[in-house]
């Protein structure tokens, strides 16, 4: 056998690998369920300790992954988790369309938006903080 | 015809290796210049080191205190001499005795590839050009590290024991040059063990497949691998005694297999993010993504972002992204040479044992990395740093010269073809390894 035909296997088998990774890329994608609700729900649940309710807010309903209430350290707080930063930011707009400028009481983090009964301390911003995925 | 003469004659060779050689030398020395001497990877780790040395401490018991010393004493005397030179800062000497390592270890890959590839200019110019716009070479060459003197020992190690196979000449000065450069690399750093291992193997190859040679390569073989052993032995067992790990020297288990990875950390090609997103605040740390993304760019953010460079904007990485697609190019070729000089090793290995060497050495590399991130584990793939795989850059090199030459001698139009694109993605990668491009 010639260099180039051992070359020429080198490079099909290159190919193949692109293909591999390109397939992988795409089973993943298409089986990739976004678990970051489930996630927030599950820390605030078991490592929190904070009880957990379905929310009434229709602002925070419309987060394409999901909302709740919950309390934490005695204020109440609305978490609305969208998949993206994009989406997150529409229901900060959204809020703000209802109830004006909200201050710190209304607050975005990455796709997580919080919406606080009161303006939250530090320590009750870092315990929501811990739960956000 | 003619055009085939002039590539091969000696002028041209000599032209076109002088010209490699000088771009290798001309931005390695700017980068060791202008890039900050406390800018690399553990930079005030390395230089407290070489201080705790040259101040007469002995060697730190903190920082990298697991490295073996060889680097840092040079690395005090050359501070030493900055310091006599009333320079600003004493430790920018090492970083141009880094560059000259890197050229150095330049001459070494055009040396090794000729061995490999005997009358094929192409292989060789290909080879040192891919060598020299490589990212990861000259983002290391420039900082303060012991990285580019153990590429350049381990090279050198290559070299020798290629030559002693090529030239079928296994003389006692060989042996005797071999074994000290060994031990040395293993002063260096303690993952030259794996080059050293290479070499072990290569050399019993050559003595199966020159059964002519066979009793002076065994006699010689012997007594040179008790050196390389016995020379760093106080190395080791200093790390034995003071930190419980004779090769680590930290809390790595050389033995378990309990691996704190997800199985995604082995696996995950990191698609779309290691193309498009190849840094670490977006691109989840998994193996072959970090490697590439470090090799081609900069995913931890010590050369074009990162505190005191400029912040992570978009325009920043859109020009990783575009390290990360000129590499895809020169990574397919490299790898598709490597893959076919396994093919021809595997068939033909009798014919020149040496070439045994640039099939093992990414492959062992590789592995060695591979294994070093599994045993130390941290979650932002700290220890995954493709300057790991330093010593091994030089074969990739090989493998995409010997991929290019035989694409060329076969067919000179397509080769002519790939060139147009591989040239471009190499010149595109050097200017991004030329620091002054970034900062």
């Amino acid at each position: 056998m010639s260099d180039w035909a051992f070359l020429r296997a080198g490079l099909v088998a290159v190919g193949l690998l692109v293909v591999a990774a390109l397939v992988g890329w795409g089973v993943e994608t298409a089986r990739y369920e976004d678990r970051g609700f489930q996630e927030l729900t599950r820390c605030l649940n078991n490592e929190k300790g904070a009880s957990i309710g379905a929310t009434r807010d229709p602002v925070a309903r419309s987060a394409d992954l999901g909302a709740l209430d919950t309390v934490i350290e005695t204020n109440g707080v609305t978490v609305s988790v969208s998949s993206t930063p994009e989406r997150a930011e529409r229901i900060v707009s959204s809020y703000r369309a209802v109830g004006g400028e909200l201050g710190p009481r209304l607050e975005l983090r990455g796709r997580t938006v919080y919406l606080w009964e009161r303006p939250p301390s530090p320590t009750q911003r870092q315990t929501m903080f811990d739960c956000t995925y | 015809m003619a055009l085939t003469g002039r590539i091969h004659s000696r002028a041209a060779d000599l032209r076109v290796s002088g010209v490699l050689l000088g771009v290798l030398g001309a931005v390695a020395f700017w980068n060791a210049f202008t890039y900050p001497p406390f800018g690399g990877f553990d930079a005030d780790e390395h230089i407290t080191y070489a201080r705790s040395l040259l101040d007469g401490h002995g060697l730190p018991k903190g920082g990298a205190y697991y490295t073996p010393p060889g680097f840092y004493a040079l690395a005090a005397l050359a501070i030493r001499l900055g310091e006599a030179l009333g320079l600003d800062q004493p430790e920018r000497v090492m970083q141009i005795v880094n560059a000259m390592f890197v050229v150095g270890s330049g001459l070494l890959v055009l040396a090794l590839t000729r061995l490999f590839f005997p009358g094929r200019p192409v292989a060789r110019w290909a080879a040192l050009g891919f060598f020299t716009c490589c990212p990861v070479v000259l983002k290391t060459a420039a900082m303060f590290h012991p990285q580019p003197l153990a590429m350049l020992l381990s090279l050198l190690a290559f070299w020798i024991t290629a030559g002693m196979i090529v030239r079928r000449d296994y003389r006692l000065r060989l042996w005797a040059a071999l074994a000290p450069t060994l031990a040395c690399a293993q002063l260096v750093r303690s993952v030259s063990l794996w080059v050293a291992g290479v070499v072990l193997v290569t050399l019993i190859a050559a003595a199966v497949a020159q059964p002519e040679h066979r009793r002076q390569i065994r006699n010689a073989l012997a007594i040179s691998a008790l050196a390389m052993v016995l020379l760093p032995l106080p190395w080791y067992i200093h790390l034995q005694s003071t930190a419980g790990n004779a090769v680590f020297g930290r809390g790595i288990a050389l033995t378990s297999f309990e691996a704190r990875w997800p199985k995604a950390f082995y696996v995950d090609s990191g698609l779309p993010d290691v193309i498009t997103h190849p840094q670490r605040a977006e691109l989840e740390p998994r193996f072959i993504p970090i490697v590439y993304a470090e090799t081609w760019g900069d995913y931890f953010g010590i050369w074009s972002w990162g505190s005191p460079r400029p912040e992570l904007t978009s325009e920043v990485n859109r020009r990783l992204t575009i390290q990360s697609v000129v590499g895809l190019p020169l990574t397919a070729f490299a790898v598709a040479g490597w893959l076919a000089l396994i093919g021809i090793a595997a068939r033909r290995w009798r014919e020149n044992p040496a070439r045994i060497l640039a099939v093992l050495a990414p492959l062992v590399g590789l592995a060695a990395v591979l294994y070093y991130a599994t045993r130390g584990f941290r979650a932002d793939g700290d220890t995954v740093k493709a300057l790991f795989l330093l010593p091994a850059v030089p074969f990739w090199a090989v493998s995409f010269g010997f991929a290019v030459d035989v694409l060329v001698e076969r067919h000179r139009r397509v080769g002519v073809a790939a060139l147009a694109v591989l040239v471009p993605c190499l010149l595109v990668s050097l200017a991004y390894a030329t620091f002054a491009f970034v900062s």
